[in-house]
């Protein structure tokens, strides 16, 4: 009888130690400062991206392009997909569309109306990806889950002595994890599926990206007589990305791993001349920067292109704000506010 | 809205708030951790309860970015367009020409278009034919192949028998012959 005491009083220690560690996790981070950073890098990257995409707007996505709605069932799924360009079908409406959408970034970058950006952004961007598959690129689909954690990030720049918790620090806390978490599952599956490549076995991979004349920007022949510099590079990739979704969880090894990560995606931003795409992974690593240094990047961006960091709240954006002075005390739950990263 | 109006929500409904995100994430991290192992038993199994709220957000990446091999060799369409009236042809291929600029996002676009199309040729001959016969009124069919190029093997390269990009070992493959009044309708 005492044992079962014993077992059940075990049990009931280690629920409420993983509900509260459950909790601390989602929903009492404050990972506010490197989600600013990371949606302004990202919504500019984008902003970037669809607009040089609106030089081929209707070859895209119009039905004097390459996918006309008449065909769209012959070559895509579209179970449960819905695009606002397949109820509003006109050149004039994909024009707006798209207008609304680089609208909306703009909005994301500067910080103004944060959460109605957002979900336009997200919207908008939902509705061109489902018109036409076939123009959906690694950067789209990355974008796809940032933009849907930034529906419900918190973009509030709080102070150190904001303890207490409202429904919308707590929806923050939780966008800023799963995009944590995202960025480790991107890398996880890149690297897992690349175990399954000969190439990546053999150490050749990077030659094979390298020789390939429709995506390597330059001419890299002179590689061949040097093969270390494309079989350890493999390795190197292969290790980082198989590791990465545990090594950045430790403290002491985040910022080399983040530096190696910076340079591997820019060597392959340029070799392969995808900068966009090697931007957005780079953009990224803002989530696990620790909450001083992206606060120091949000100002220095801040003063540098002179966003309006502290236009008035009607304009999504608030001043800094200490909670605790604003509001009543919520109690003891919300008291624990650690440091997010 | 003026922050010092907001009031603090009540302790109850946090709760609720925590137990019911707390439900949706773990539904969420399932689905986002299954759906790139999403042809497996078990991705078929429970497909019709992930299927809607997936494919609804598009959550469906596999993440294989040059994996499992390191991307597809150099892919083209190749079209021969035929002229109704005298019968002449005109050939070109889909991306077309390497880019000049730096700044290569309308390129990549492009390949990213041109390996959607090569996944199938119904894909291929929807899409092409429809545009092509579109874009050029007076062409009364269009001849489609898939074509793909091989990368050399830096053995190879390193003693001079090939070069990157020398476009000598390819697959080319025919896709389609199909009439303009038919593709357009």
């Amino acid at each position: 009888m005492r044992n079962l005491a014993d077992f059940v009083e075990i049990v009931k220690t280690l629920s409420h130690r993983f509900v509260e560690a459950w909790n601390r996790f989602w929903f009492e981070t404050n990972g506010n400062e490197q989600m600013r950073l990371f949606r302004r890098a990202l919504a500019s990257l984008l902003f970037l991206s669809y607009l040089i995409r609106s030089f081929d707007l209707e070859l895209y996505y119009s039905d004097l392009g390459v996918a006309p709605l008449s065909i769209l069932p012959d070559i895509a799924d579209l179970n449960f997909r819905y695009s606002l360009l397949t109820f509003f079908p006109g050149v004039k409406a994909l024009w707006v569309m798209n207008g609304i959408f680089l609208v909306s970034l703009i909005f994301l970058t500067l910080g103004l109306m944060t959460r109605f950006s957002a979900i336009l952004a997200f919207v908008l961007h939902l509705s061109f990806l489902h018109r036409n598959p076939g123009s959906v690129y690694g950067a789209d689909t990355v974008a796809v889950f940032f933009l849907a954690y930034f529906c419900l990030a918190d973009f509030r720049q709080l102070q150190k002595s904001d303890t207490q918790q409202d429904i919308r620090s707590i929806l923050g806390s939780v966008a800023y994890r799963l995009s944590q978490i995202q960025l480790c599952i991107i890398y996880t599956y890149a690297g897992l599926h690349k175990l399954k490549g000969v190439h990546w076995w053999n150490g050749e991979a990077v030659w094979a990206v390298l020789a390939n004349s429709q995506m390597a920007r330059w001419d890299f022949s002179w590689i061949s007589h040097y093969p270390l510099l494309f079989i350890l590079p493999t390795y190197l990739t292969l290790i980082f990305e198989v590791y990465f979704p545990v090594l950045v969880w430790v403290p002491a090894l985040r910022k080399p791993l983040l530096f190696y990560g910076v340079l591997l995606h820019i060597g392959i931003g340029l070799a392969m001349n995808i900068p966009i795409f090697a931007s957005l992974m780079v953009f990224s690593y803002a989530l696990f920067l620790d909450e001083a240094t992206a606060g120091k990047w949000n100002a220095w961006l801040e003063r540098v292109l002179i966003l309006p960091s502290r236009l008035a709240p009607s304009f999504g954006n608030p001043p800094k704000i200490d909670i605790q002075k604003e509001r009543g005390v919520y109690g003891e739950a919300g008291s624990h506010w650690n440091s997010g990263g | 809205m003026d922050f010092a109006d907001r009031k603090t929500p009540p302790r109850l409904m946090v709760e609720g708030v925590k137990a019911a995100l707390s439900v949706w994430i773990i539904y969420h991290l399932f689905i986002v951790l299954l759906v790139p192992n999403g042809q497996g038993f078990l991705g078929r199994k429970i497909s019709p309860w992930v299927e809607p709220y997936v494919n609804f957000f598009e959550f469906t990446n596999v993440w294989s970015f040059f994996a499992p091999e390191p991307g597809p060799p150099p892919v083209y369409i190749e079209y021969e367009l035929i002229h109704r009236h005298d019968g002449s042809s005109q050939f070109g291929k889909w991306p077309s020409v390497r880019s000049p600029y730096s700044l290569r996002e309308r390129q990549n676009r492009k390949i990213a278009a041109a390996e959607f199309m090569m996944s199938s040729e119904l894909r291929a001959e929807k899409m092409m034919t429809h545009y092509l016969c579109k874009q050029n009124p007076t062409v009364g069919s269009i001849r489609l192949w898939r074509v793909m190029y091989s990368i050399p093997e830096f053995r190879d390269v390193a003693e001079g028998k090939r070069s990157i990009g020398d476009e000598v070992q390819m697959e080319r493959k025919l896709v389609s012959h199909s009439f303009c009044e038919e593709a357009v309708l």
